[in-house]
């Protein structure tokens, strides 16, 4: 479906998937531009928290879907505590990443999506999280992804675990590997 | 007073430091921490941002574990505090679920922490930091300081830190950014390192193990990356109480942090 351009022919069956499928009521938004003054990361963003309702109402579907600011979002809370509506603006966030990836489409934060999928595949393995097989898997999914290696990347992470290590403040091996990969993992994660 | 404790995956990890000081803290105001058995991770930003289903079932599963204890449980990771009380609020559960510094800021543990204090320190100028998930967002953390959270405040005023109020106290440090976007965060932790001093903050306090991680492990990069000499350690607001109850073990958990704060505590308190 291509976005809607012409005002007289908004098509808003988008807008109403993405409210029943979320549970939103997205359509109580007022522009009233809350969420993005108190957002911590619009400098980073192209297309500001409110914008990104306003084009999820009018159907801006390619747009959501190649948007950095949906990666962006740090889930800080700031809009949802904030919004005189309250809706809950993370969780839509949240709603267009996963739509995003469900619908194969190329997510504009590569490294942030692939670090999502990492930290998930290292619970379902260890059932906790161990940092630097994370961040292994981390480098390794996010270069599969750009086709490219991001050497100075590697390094810095190196840099960080070395110092943390020499602080005793790294697990190099899941420690609780077996006493944790046990049926509840397997039976949340529906496997 | 018997506690269910839920420490979380980096407490067993990069802010093993934090778990240690929480423990001793405890003991020493007699509060027994029982740590879950077979606690799973709580899935964190990433389940959530993937799979709602399976963030949700994550934490329910841990909050059902609880229950079968029948203490109160307490969680220091806000992350970790925030996922849970989600699944707790969507079950019907009668034990109560605490973030760590709320819990410590009740006036009963305030006392004991006050009654218990052996070396005031007062010299320390301090600004508390409390980050996003520990407040926010009020519908699920039922926090009535949401906007300006003093728990911290007030336990860092028993301890006699000269503690200074700032607006920053809730601002975003990026969280996990910090892995894939650097750039982002070191800008946040930038804008929070200026505000504190400007404050006239030597040091921030935190209760936050992400927090903790983006403001300690980076300020020698941002200092580079800005140009701006930065040296502003980084507290766990249970190392200070360690500090000023005399805790064994505190200079180790100091010792632990990347930006050394010995140089300041030596030319403030010692």
């Amino acid at each position: 479906m291509s976005s809607n351009k012409d005002p007289k022919k908004i098509n808003y069956s988008f807008a109403k998937t993405v409210a029943s499928e979320s549970g939103l009521d997205l359509f109580s938004c007022y522009q009233c531009r809350k969420c993005t003054n108190g957002c911590p990361v619009t400098f980073a963003m192209d297309y500001y928290p409110h914008q990104i309702i306003r084009m999820v109402q009018l159907g801006f579907i390619d747009e959501i879907n190649s948007s950095k600011s949906i990666w962006l979002c740090s889930a800080c809370e700031t809009c949802f505590t904030r919004c005189p509506n309250q809706i809950d603006i993370p969780k839509l966030m949240d709603y267009l990443k996963h739509r995003c990836l469900a619908h194969g489409k190329k997510p504009a934060e590569i490294p942030t999506a692939s670090f999502h999928e990492a930290f998930l595949s290292n619970i379902k393995r260890f059932g906790r999280a161990n940092e630097t097989i994370l961040m292994i898997d981390y480098h390794l999914k996010t270069a599969r992804r750009e086709k490219r290696i991001q050497f100075q990347n590697i390094l810095n992470i190196f840099r960080l675990g070395l110092k943390l290590l020499k602080k005793g403040r790294l697990s190099l091996l899941p420690l609780n590997f077996k006493r944790n990969r046990n049926r509840a993992i397997n039976r949340l994660f529906g496997s | 007073m018997d506690l269910t404790y839920y420490p979380g995956c980096s407490l067993k990890s990069s802010a093993r430091h934090y778990d240690q000081s929480i423990r001793s803290v405890c003991k020493a105001i007699g509060i027994d921490l029982h740590e879950l058995p077979d606690w799973i991770c709580c899935g964190s930003t990433s389940a959530h941002t993937l799979d709602e289903k399976l963030a949700l079932s994550l934490s329910a599963y841990n909050v059902k574990q609880a229950e079968k204890l029948s203490n109160d449980m307490l969680v220091p990771c806000p992350l970790c505090y925030n996922r849970l009380a989600r699944a707790h609020r969507a079950s019907l559960s009668d034990i109560v679920i605490y973030n760590i510094s709320s819990f410590m800021g009740k006036n009963e543990w305030l006392k004991k922490i006050q009654s218990r204090v052996i070396k005031p320190l007062s010299s320390l100028k301090a600004v508390c930091y409390y980050g996003c998930m520990a407040n926010r967002p009020p519908a699920i953390t039922r926090s009535k300081e949401y906007e300006n959270p003093c728990d911290m405040d007030r336990i860092a005023k028993a301890l006699g830190i000269n503690v200074i109020e700032w607006s920053y106290k809730t601002d975003c440090c990026g969280a996990s950014l910090s892995i894939s976007r650097q750039d982002i965060v070191n800008k946040l932790v930038k804008k929070l390192y200026d505000k504190a001093i400007e404050a006239g903050a030597e040091c921030i306090i935190v209760s936050c193990q992400m927090c903790h991680n983006n403001l300690d492990l980076y300020q020698h990069d941002i200092s580079e990356q800005f140009g701006q000499k930065y040296y502003i350690p980084i507290f766990y607001f249970t190392e200070l109480i360690g500090l000023a109850l005399g805790l064994k073990g505190t200079f180790k958990w100091l010792r632990s942090h990347i930006v050394d704060p010995v140089p300041l505590l030596k030319t403030k308190l010692y």
